[in-house]
Formats: C-alpha cells, structure tokens, sequence
C-alpha cells in the first residue's frame, strides 16, 4: 500500500513575488519549455499543472535522505510527481490575493530579479508573511531569477545566503530565458516532498504495526481491486 | 376513493312494494288478483278495462241520484269544520272525518246494486243492517301481500346466494380465460324464451338477446337503454366485499388478479335493483365513515396541538415553521373537504355532517391565525432591531480600510471570473482532475467574497 500510494503524488505550489521578476516565465520553462521575450503582466493568479518523473536512485542518493528511507520503501520504477501550480500576479492590487493561494501550498517559490534591489526586498517581505501566516510544512525557496543578465547583477550570491541562512530556506539561482537550473529547481523540490511525504508515512506504519489494529485500507484495497472494471 | 358503481343509490327496503298501488280510500278494493266491477260485479282483466266499463255502463246512473235534498253549508254538521261534501242520504254538509261512502241507489237506499255515494257515518250507522257498505278485505289482502313479500325475499335470497357464489369462485380460484366462462355459464341457466325482463320489447337483430348471470332472464345489451351492463370483475369484487369479513392480504391479493378489468358479468337492472344496490350503499356508506373518520382525526390532532401552544408567543424560527405548518394542514384539510363533498357522491345528510365540520375548523382558523399573525410581527420587529443594533454596533471602517476591502472584492471577482473561465476550459479539455481543485478555489473566492459584503455592510458601493 505504501508503494502504491508513493508511485504518484500530487503537490501544491505557488510562486510570489514582485512584478517582472519572471515568475510567470519560470513556470512557462517549466511547463511548455519555451520563453517569451514580450510576455503580458499576469492578472490574478494562473493555474498551471505539470508532472516530472523521479527514479528511485533520485531519492535515495538525494542529501535530504537521513537513511530513513531504504531502497524497498520505493518502488523501482520511481515514484511520479504532479505540480499544480499558482502563478500569482506581482502587482500590487493583486497583493491580496496571495494569501488564498499560499494559505495550503506545499511549497512557495519566491522569486527576485537578481539585477533589481528592490525586487529582494519585495522577497523578504512575502518570507516574512509566509513565517506569519502560512502552513508551518510549506517549503519556501527563494530564486533569483535572470541568471543570464549575470552582468547586470545587482544582487550578490552571498547577500542572499546570508539571509536563508537565518530563515533556513533553499535557495537557487535560475534562468527563465536559456532555461538553467529551472528543472534542477523544481526536480529539488519534488524531491524534498516526496522525501517528506515517506517520512511521515513510515511514522504512521510504525505505529500502524506497533496497534494490534486490523488495517482496514489493506482489506478495501483489495476489494476495490477485484471489482475495478476493465476498460 | 372508488367511483361510484352503477349510478347512485338509494336506500334499498328490503321489502319490494307490489306491483299495484294500495287502495287509498277507507273501503279497500278488491285485491288486484280479482279485479271485477264494484257495481255489477263482472270480472275485469285489467283496471283499465274497469275505468272504461264503469264510464259507459254505469256513469248514467250517478244521474239518477237526486240531489234537490242538498243543504248548502260551508261547515261540517258534526263537527264544524270547513267542508262542502253532501252526504247523499241526508243532504247535511261533512267534513272528511265525518264522511264515508256507501252504494246508494235512486232511491236514497242502501243498495248493494247501487253506486258508490258520500253518506255521513250517522246515515251509515243508522241502518247498519240493509248493507254494510264496508266490504272488509284488508286482512285477504295482507295474506295475499305477504306471500308475494315471501316470494320476493326468496327470489332476493337466491340472487344474494348467487353473488356469494361468484365472490367464494373469485377467492378459491385461477382466474383466466376459460375457468371465468365455465363458471359464468354454471351460474343459472339462461332463460332463451320472451321479452326483455327490463323493457318488455322483443330482440330482434339489432337488438340482440343478452342474457343476466345472476337471474338468467334475457335482457337488451344496449347501455343506453340500460337493461343491463356488465360489470368488471374487479368493481364487483369491490361491492362483494363490503359485508364480508376477509383479510387484507387476501383482499389485495384478489384486488391485483383483477386489476387488469379483463372479464366482466353482465348484470341486469332489476337484479342491481334487488341485490346490489344494497351493496352499492353500504361502500358509499363504508367510504363516506373512512373519509370522515379521516378527516375528523386531522382536526382532533392538529386543534389540540395547536390548542395546548402558546401562540401569542413564539420562541424561534422553528416554532413559527411548526404553527404555520399547522394552519395550513387545516387550511389543506378544509379543501380536502370540500372536493370531497364537491364530487357529489355524499348524500344530504353527509353533506351536513361535513359542512359542520368545515364550519367549526374555519371558526378555528378564523380566532386564531389572528393571534400568529400578530406575534408573527412582533417577532419580525424584534429581529429587525436586533439587526439594527448590530449595524449600528459595527465598528466604522477608516477610510483606507474601506478602499482596500472594497479593492479587494473587486480584485476578487476578477478572479472568480477567471477562475470560472478556466474552469469552463479545463472541462472542454476534460481534464477532470484539476476541475477539483479549481472548484475548491472557487468556493474560497466565495467565502472571501462574502466575508468581506458582510463587513463592508451597505458601505460596498457608497463612496
Ligand atoms: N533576460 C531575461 N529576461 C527574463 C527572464 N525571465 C523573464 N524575463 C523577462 O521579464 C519580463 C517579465 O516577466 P514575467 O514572467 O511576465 O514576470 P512576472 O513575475 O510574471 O510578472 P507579473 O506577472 O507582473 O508578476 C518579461 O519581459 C520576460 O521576458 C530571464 O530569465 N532572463
Ligand atoms: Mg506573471
Ligand atoms: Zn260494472
Ligand atoms: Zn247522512
Ligand atoms: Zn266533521
Ligand atoms: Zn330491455
Ligand atoms: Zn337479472
């Protein structure tokens, strides 16, 4: 039951951040693969779903594995995850909407423009609502966006580590433009949920085995099996 | 409720009334057996032929009684009440109680040749002995009444047995085709000879012989006429039923075999005369006590609910469902009333029952709604200024929060019209899966929407 449930799951993520910055570019890359030099500011927020596929060796090899997961407790062909994905606009009027769209995401991708200032500033201010308001489990990783205007970089690696550092968050650099470290960004965040999603299953299964209960989902699993139609 | 079977009923009497009428006068005439002149005593076949004779035989001789001795009066001699009949013998005036009549002939006689005359009982009396004129045949006429009444049961008796027959064949046997004309056929034997039993005319092709299962006499088919019908089993069964003591089950089992109406039994009028309609009475009767008993309990349960509640108080939104719900039972069990009486099935008698009825449930209403009404509005008022308070009690809004909550909505519902539009696409792109959490989505927008009408109150649009 536990490999079946690990072979898909489902994660909520939802990307903030001043305007411009590319957050709806990033997401363009991710999910069709393609950039628009000209794109339309985002009104609202956008809904977007994209799947990656992890192998069983990206999870056990990743840094995030304390051991606590062995190479049984994932099935070989590797486990499937889907994004659905808020894309919120970052004009200010829209401000409001973010906290519907945060309020149960799993993850939040905030991201800057490392050739604009202010645009961390704008970032610093969501880590800080997130801290406030937003579901303890949702991982927040800050990006800088913009890697290949490297020469016209405001923002410095470090300035930003210093910050994550405090806050303990991710933190990558990618380009929406030529596409670097996009997928790497969101290939790292699956797995760090999926991670997180075993851990907590294992915990339920300890105690699951130390009750002397029957598990009644093993047992509606198989009838659910045996009356599945064919087609 | 049945439809009434085989047009309305009367009381039945049990005992027919003879075919000929009873005599009406003090002097009863000769049973209808030996009808023969009064006057010369010839035998007659038929009264008829009696009214004739007597007109051109003897209606000369009422000339021949003199009347010069004829005292005018408007008073009876005895006993002074209004009168004009002259007693032929003595000439005084009488009334009805004082009159009486006697065969008289030309000579102021009694006579038992002469003709029937109006004589004053004191002339009757006077001369008792020449000829009594009271020719006393009640007691032959009784005898000869009773026989016919003993016939007549008996004929009734054999009719009723018959039905019973056709009931215990309903209950005891596989109804079908060939087994109902078998027993249709074993009932009585049918009577091939005469006229119509019903309207006397004689068959010809087009108006074929039928014959009545239950007497077997030949009657006309022709529905118009009506002669005789033929009843559906099932209707039969229904009137077969009312005097008899079976039980549910069995009397739904036989009502299903016969639901489709697929035979019939021709019945003619008289035998509906002499053994059904009694039938057809006690159902209506049957039905008429279940309605009223019926309707009687609604009205007992719903006065007394409403009778033991307070109604000029009421508690909460709940209590004012219940007494409302309660009104308009009785306002439903009024009209329930009224098409029953309206299908004109009740008999006068019914009709007044039911109307009283009616009368005393709308007096009812008519005290108490008033009562609801008015406690009705108190409630309203109160509920006004509670909301009222709270309007008043809300904290007044700056005018910074004001703008960015009323921003805030409309940015809101954009979203919700995106959203809504993408929903719209994603279910022509059948991509049922995120259709899910778009439709979460939406009820959040909504709750928020809602959430933010009800603290900006009716401060949304004014500026
Ligand atoms: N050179 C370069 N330009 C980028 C990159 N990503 C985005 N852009 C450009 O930045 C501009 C803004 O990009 P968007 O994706 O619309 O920015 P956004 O964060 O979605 O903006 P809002 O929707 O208003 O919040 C566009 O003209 C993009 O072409 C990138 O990696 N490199
Ligand atoms: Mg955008
Ligand atoms: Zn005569
Ligand atoms: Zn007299
Ligand atoms: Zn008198
Ligand atoms: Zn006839
Ligand atoms: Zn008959």
């Amino acid at each position: 039951m536990n490999r079946q449930r690990s072979k898909q799951s489902q994660f909520k993520i939802v990307l903030l951040g001043e305007s411009a910055v590319g957050k709806s570019s990033v997401v363009q890359r991710f999910v069709k693969n393609s950039f628009d030099e000209y794109r339309e500011s985002t009104i609202g927020a956008a809904f977007l779903t994209q799947s990656i596929h992890l192998s069983k060796n990206d999870i056990l090899s990743s840094g995030d594995n304390d051991n606590s997961i062995t190479t049984d407790t994932i099935d070989d062909d590797g486990i499937t995850v889907k994004f659905e994905i808020w894309d919120t606009a970052g004009q200010e009027r829209y401000r409001s909407l973010a906290s519907m769209y945060y309020r149960n995401a799993n993850a939040a991708i905030i991201v800057y423009d490392i050739t604009q200032l202010e645009s961390l500033d704008k970032a610093k201010y969501w880590i800080k609502e997130l801290q406030r308001q937003a579901n303890k489990d949702t991982i927040i990783i800050l990006t800088g966006n913009k890697l290949d205007l490297n020469d016209e970089r405001k923002i410095s690696i470090d300035d930003v580590n210093e910050f994550t550092s405090i806050y303990n968050l991710l933190n990558f650099e990618v380009s929406a433009k030529t596409g670097e470290n996009v997928n790497q960004l969101f290939k790292d965040i699956a797995i760090k949920l999926v991670i997180k999603n075993l851990k907590s299953n294992n915990n339920l299964n300890t105690t699951n085995k130390h009750s002397n209960t029957i598990n009644l989902n093993q047992n509606t699993n198989n009838t659910t099996n045996d009356q599945n139609c064919a087609c | 409720m049945k439809p009434r079977i085989l047009g309305k009923s009367k009381p039945v009497p049990d005992t027919p009334s003879p075919s000929v009428s009873t005599p009406s006068s003090t002097i009863p005439s000769p049973p209808p057996q030996s009808i023969q002149c009064p006057i010369c005593n010839i035998p007659m076949s038929s009264l008829i032929k009696l009214n004739n004779h007597i007109d051109s035989q003897h209606l000369n001789q009422r000339q021949s009684i003199p009347r010069n001795h004829y005292i005018k009066s408007n008073k009876c001699h005895k006993c002074n009440n209004s009168s004009i009949t002259n007693c032929c013998i003595c000439g005084l005036t009488f009334c009805s109680n004082h009159i009486n009549r006697g065969k008289v002939n030309s000579l102021l006689e009694f006579d038992k040749n002469g003709i029937w005359c109006d004589c004053c009982i004191d002339c009757i009396n006077k001369l008792p002995n020449i000829i009594s004129p009271i020719n006393n045949l009640t007691d032959e006429f009784k005898e000869l009444r009773n026989k016919r009444l003993i016939n007549e049961s008996l004929k009734n008796l054999l009719l009723d047995r018959r039905l019973d027959k056709v009931f215990n064949w309903m209950l005891n046997n596989v109804i079908n085709e060939e087994s109902f004309i078998n027993f249709e056929k074993s009932l009585v034997n049918w009577n091939n000879q005469g006229n119509c039993q019903c309207c006397l005319n004689t068959f010809t092709w087009l108006n074929r012989r039928h014959h009545c299962r239950i007497c077997g006499e030949s009657v006309c088919g022709d529905l118009q006429k009506g002669c005789s019908m033929i009843v559906p089993l099932g209707m039969l069964f229904e009137l077969l039923i009312v005097d008899k003591d079976i039980s549910i089950q069995e009397r739904d089992r036989i009502r299903n075999l016969l639901k489709k109406d697929k035979f019939g039994l021709r019945i003619c009028k008289e035998c509906k005369r002499r053994v059904l309609n009694k039938k057809v009475f006690l159902l209506d009767k049957q039905q008429f006590d279940d309605e009223m008993v019926k309707f009687f309990n609604i009205w007992k349960l719903i006065s007394k609910k409403l009778e033991s509640e307070d109604l000029s108080f009421i508690k909460d939104d709940l209590e004012n469902k219940l007494y409302v719900n309660y009104f308009n039972k009785l306002d439903k069990l009024i009209k329930d009333i009224d098409l029953f009486i309206n299908k004109g099935n009740c008999k006068n008698d019914e009709i007044r029952i039911l109307t009283n009825l009616k009368n005393v449930i709308i007096k009812f209403i008519k005290i108490n709604l008033p009562i609801l009404r008015k406690s009705q509005n108190v409630k309203l008022e109160k509920e006004r200024q509670k909301l009222q308070n709270i309007i008043n009690d809300r904290p007044k809004l700056s005018k910074r929060e004001l703008r960015e909550k009323r921003d805030k909505l409309i940015v809101l519902n954009e979203q919700k019209f995106l959203v809504t539009e993408m929903y719209e696409t994603f279910k022509k792109q059948r991509r049922f899966d995120d259709l899910k959490t778009l439709d979460i989505n939406l009820e959040d927008i909504e709750k928020e929407i809602n959430q933010l009408n009800l603290e900006l109150g009716d401060e949304t649009f004014t500026i």
